[in-house]
């Protein structure tokens, strides 16, 4: 082999090799896409999942004291003194039952007596959820291996089991991780979806047919197309500044609240808007306006009866795109006092509410592990629904998309 | 819902209809083969438009004399009337209702697209007003150059001195993790963008990008999640193995996952970017004889080169603004470091931390965040300006 046919091999084998560089760094992103959705499948399925204990419970009216307020009877016990000890042929000492009970036993029972009044006195088979603590020694007896003992007994006598969350999308927030849910999160997630779509979505559309169809090439419209570029690459905790100058501290609006938040999250994503609608108008042909402009339309019917039909599959899913990048964002509504602990739903858009990537935030930064697995199977729930206006987008884009 | 708007909204219908009748008469009385010039449906929107201005100018007029509203129904419909008056005064006298329409929703569509306009100068006004009013607090230069932040919460304005509000160490932690998301997104996404617009199959293509979009796509709150409950402990976990100490909230780890969360950006605007050179380039270069790679380094990378730079530009500016990640993988602790293994923190999670946490307004602490906002803002138009004049440049370059 002669030199100029080793250089030559050289070289292509430098290509091939710049080719796998490029292959790889690709597998790599995918790996990074799988790797983030398998970690959140992981986490999550810990937050999905609870662990249950079945008791008997004995309303012993001498471990209580009855009360009545408002006519109804008031009861206050503990629940280890009503849950029986003997579990099979294990038996467990009050102490440690405290342990291991999840500190919603209390209020399952409590509720239970206060709806019905007649089981004072009577006996009850109830499966109570385990506490987040018993489930990590369950797990790592090294954590307490007396406790870890008694777990696995009633493991092996069918004493515990595992139940699938339902209640995790029915409940609100709650300071236990076993009952905490979600359910005030969506609302307000729901609430804030609405007012920033009624907002962001006429504007954004009437602003991008402005520009595109009755703008005069001026320099204010040049002007006004480098501020809508240049505003939709404002970081949104400077949205989240203006919304709280703006909307709390100038117009008073109810702090925290879902209206607050539509607006400032309004703010961020009109820039969006009118660039994905701007590009859609320019997707209708130029020979639609000249035909209707040649029949004798105004500028306003070309519009209304031409080109914005045409349009609207195109705007429409540029408007979902958007829209899912809003319910994403968190940073803005943090800064108007929607990280606040909120255990009802809002029921009207001025309540105080929370909306599920607040509560993700709040959940991931409290320093109990099961509130991680919470936050980490809420969040599955947010990109459920994120990647599901995203896959609507995509539907829609390719039912109704004219090819000219 | 408010009486006054519940009125409004029966006047208008009330208004609607007696000038749709109107019209509809009088198009039935014109003589056989004649029509209106403006359909019906037009003198009826009109006289509802412009009762509801008027009655909306009048209450906001009632408003501003002090006068207390008494009676809801009264006050709207007589300003009903002076809409109705109004609208008969045009049709007499201008006699196209629709043109009036037409006229009315452009100036509406205008003020919309003005909007962004409004949003902008608000957002100028006032973080400079409070920044200023920062200022006056503390001094420009104590600002930049100073080595301390720790803003204490300052029961009034003399106190506000006990505060320290140097912000280099703030500047420095956004540098250092804006510079690790750099050195792993910007490679890896060129790199992808290579594969994806020069080497990979139409099929492979077919999956790959949309793929990375999905990655564009994912809610920061998600990368904060990942950074927070993967990255962080596994890098405290191979710390621990190498002897090397990695703090569980790093810049490192926060770096890293912000290099993943910028790639998308990197690699599908340089895809694009080296997509927009023309294909004769490429093809002059292969006939020549170079390899696929050197005429993709020598040739195709530098004519792409401002689309390229101004996607690591934009890729840097979310980086730099980037709140939540930050927010959840990253001390509230200060420290002037360049040592990617211990905690910094970001002017971002600043500006949360001190504007969600108790604020009384005006004091210095509570401006400080408006402060870090400004230069924030600064920054990032200043990027995007130049990334958008380059690209520009770029595109028109090629555009023949």
């Amino acid at each position: 082999m002669n030199q100029s046919q080793a250089a030559l091999l050289k070289r292509h084998h430098a290509d091939k090799r710049f080719e796998w560089y490029g292959r790889l760094a690709s597998g790599f992103a995918l790996l990074f896409l799988l790797a983030v959705v398998g970690g959140l499948l992981f986490w999550a399925y810990q937050g999905f999942i609870r662990y249950e204990c079945q008791c008997d419970v004995f309303y012993d009216p001498a471990h209580m004291t009855l009360e009545t307020q408002h006519d109804k009877k008031i009861a206050h016990f503990k629940v280890q003194d009503l849950v029986q000890p003997q579990f099979g042929r294990v038996r467990i000492n009050p102490d440690d039952l405290e342990q291991i009970l999840a500190s919603s036993s209390h209020k399952i029972l409590f509720e239970m007596l206060r709806d019905q009044p007649e089981l004072v006195g009577k006996k009850q088979a109830l499966w109570l959820p385990l506490d987040e603590e018993a489930v990590r020694i369950l797990k790592k007896s090294s954590l307490s291996p007396k406790l870890s003992l008694l777990l696995k007994e009633l493991k092996t006598d069918g004493f515990l089991r595992t139940v699938f969350r339902f209640d995790f999308f029915v409940n609100s927030d709650s300071r236990d991780p076993v009952v905490a849910g979600i359910w005030s999160g969506l609302v307000g997630t729901f609430y804030l979806f609405l007012v920033t779509l009624a907002i962001s979505f006429p504007v954004g559309v009437a602003a991008a047919f402005y520009l595109e169809e009755l703008a005069k090439p001026s320099f204010i419209s040049r002007f006004l197309e480098v501020n809508i570029a240049n505003l939709s690459a404002v970081p949104s905790v400077v949205f989240g500044i203006l919304g709280l100058a703006l909307f709390l501290n100038t117009a008073h609006l109810p702090r925290s609240s879902t209206l607050v938040g539509g607006l400032t999250l309004s703010l961020m994503t009109l820039p969006t808007m009118i660039i994905v609608t701007r590009s859609a108008i320019r997707t209708v042909p130029k020979s639609i306006r000249e035909s209707a402009r040649g029949l004798g339309a105004s500028s306003m019917q070309i519009i209304v009866h031409h080109v914005f039909p045409l349009a609207l599959p195109g705007i429409l899913t540029g408007a979902m795109i958007a829209m899912a990048r809003a319910m994403g964002e968190t940073a803005p509504l943090l800064m108007i006092g929607m990280m606040a602990f909120v255990a009802t739903p809002a029921l009207s858009l001025e309540d105080p509410s929370s909306a599920l990537p607040v509560q993700i935030y709040a959940w991931a930064r409290n320093p109990e592990a099961a509130f991680l697995a919470n936050a980490s199977a809420a969040l599955l729930v947010l990109l459920f629904f994120v990647g599901l206006m995203n896959l609507c987008a995509i539907y829609l884009r390719g039912k109704y998309e004219h090819k000219w | 819902m408010n009486p006054l708007a519940l009125w409004t909204v029966v006047w208008a219908l009330v208004a609607f209809i007696l000038a749709f009748g109107d019209a509809k008469r009088r198009a039935g009385a014109l003589p056989e083969g004649t029509y209106l010039v403006t359909p019906p449906k037009f003198y009826g929107f009109l006289s509802a438009l412009l009762v509801v201005a008027s009655v909306f100018v009048g209450s906001a007029f009632l408003l501003v004399l002090n006068i207390k509203s008494l009676m809801p129904s009264l006050e709207s419909a007589l300003f009903a009337l002076v809409g109705i008056f109004l609208s008969w005064l045009i049709v007499r006298f201008e006699g196209h209702p629709r043109r009036v329409i037409e006229k009315a929703s452009k100036g509406a569509f205008a003020l919309a697209a003005a909007a962004a306009v409004i949003i902008t100068g608000a957002i100028i006004f006032l973080l400079l007003r409070e920044a200023w009013a920062f200022f006056q607090l503390v001094s420009l230069e104590e600002f930049l150059t100073g080595t301390v932040w720790a803003p204490e919460i300052s029961l009034s304005k003399e106190m506000a001195a006990s505060g320290q509000y140097g912000a280099l160490p703030l500047f420095c932690g956004s540098l250092l993790i804006t510079l690790i998301a750099l050195l792993v997104g910007g490679p890896l996404g060129l790199l992808v963008a290579i594969y994806t617009s020069q080497y990979a199959s139409v099929k492979a293509r077919r999956w790959v990008k949309p793929a990375i979009e999905v990655l564009a796509g994912i809610p920061t709150i998600v990368y904060g999640f990942f950074a927070l409950a993967i990255v962080g402990p596994s890098l405290n976990r191979l710390g621990e193995m190498l002897g090397l100490p990695i703090a569980g909230e790093s810049a490192i780890g926060a770096g890293l996952t912000m290099g993943l969360m910028i790639l998308p950006i990197v690699s599908s605007l340089s895809d694009d970017a080296l997509r927009a050179v023309p294909g004769a380039l490429g093809e002059n270069s292969l006939a020549l004889g170079a390899t696929r790679s050197e005429t993709i380094k020598k040739v195709l990378i530098p004519a792409a080169m401002p689309g390229i730079i101004a996607a690591f530009l934009l890729a840097i500016s979310r980086a730099v603004g980037e709140t939540m990640l930050a927010l959840m993988a990253v001390g509230l602790q200060a420290n002037l470091t360049a040592n990617p293994f211990t905690y910094v923190t970001t002017v971002t999670v600043q500006i949360v931390t001190i504007l969600t946490g108790d604020q009384e307004f005006e004091s210095a602490k509570t401006l400080s965040a408006f402060a870090l906002a400004l230069f924030l803002f600064t920054v990032t138009l200043f990027l995007n300006i130049l990334a958008l004049s380059v690209a520009r440049w770029h595109y028109r370059r090629y555009d023949a």
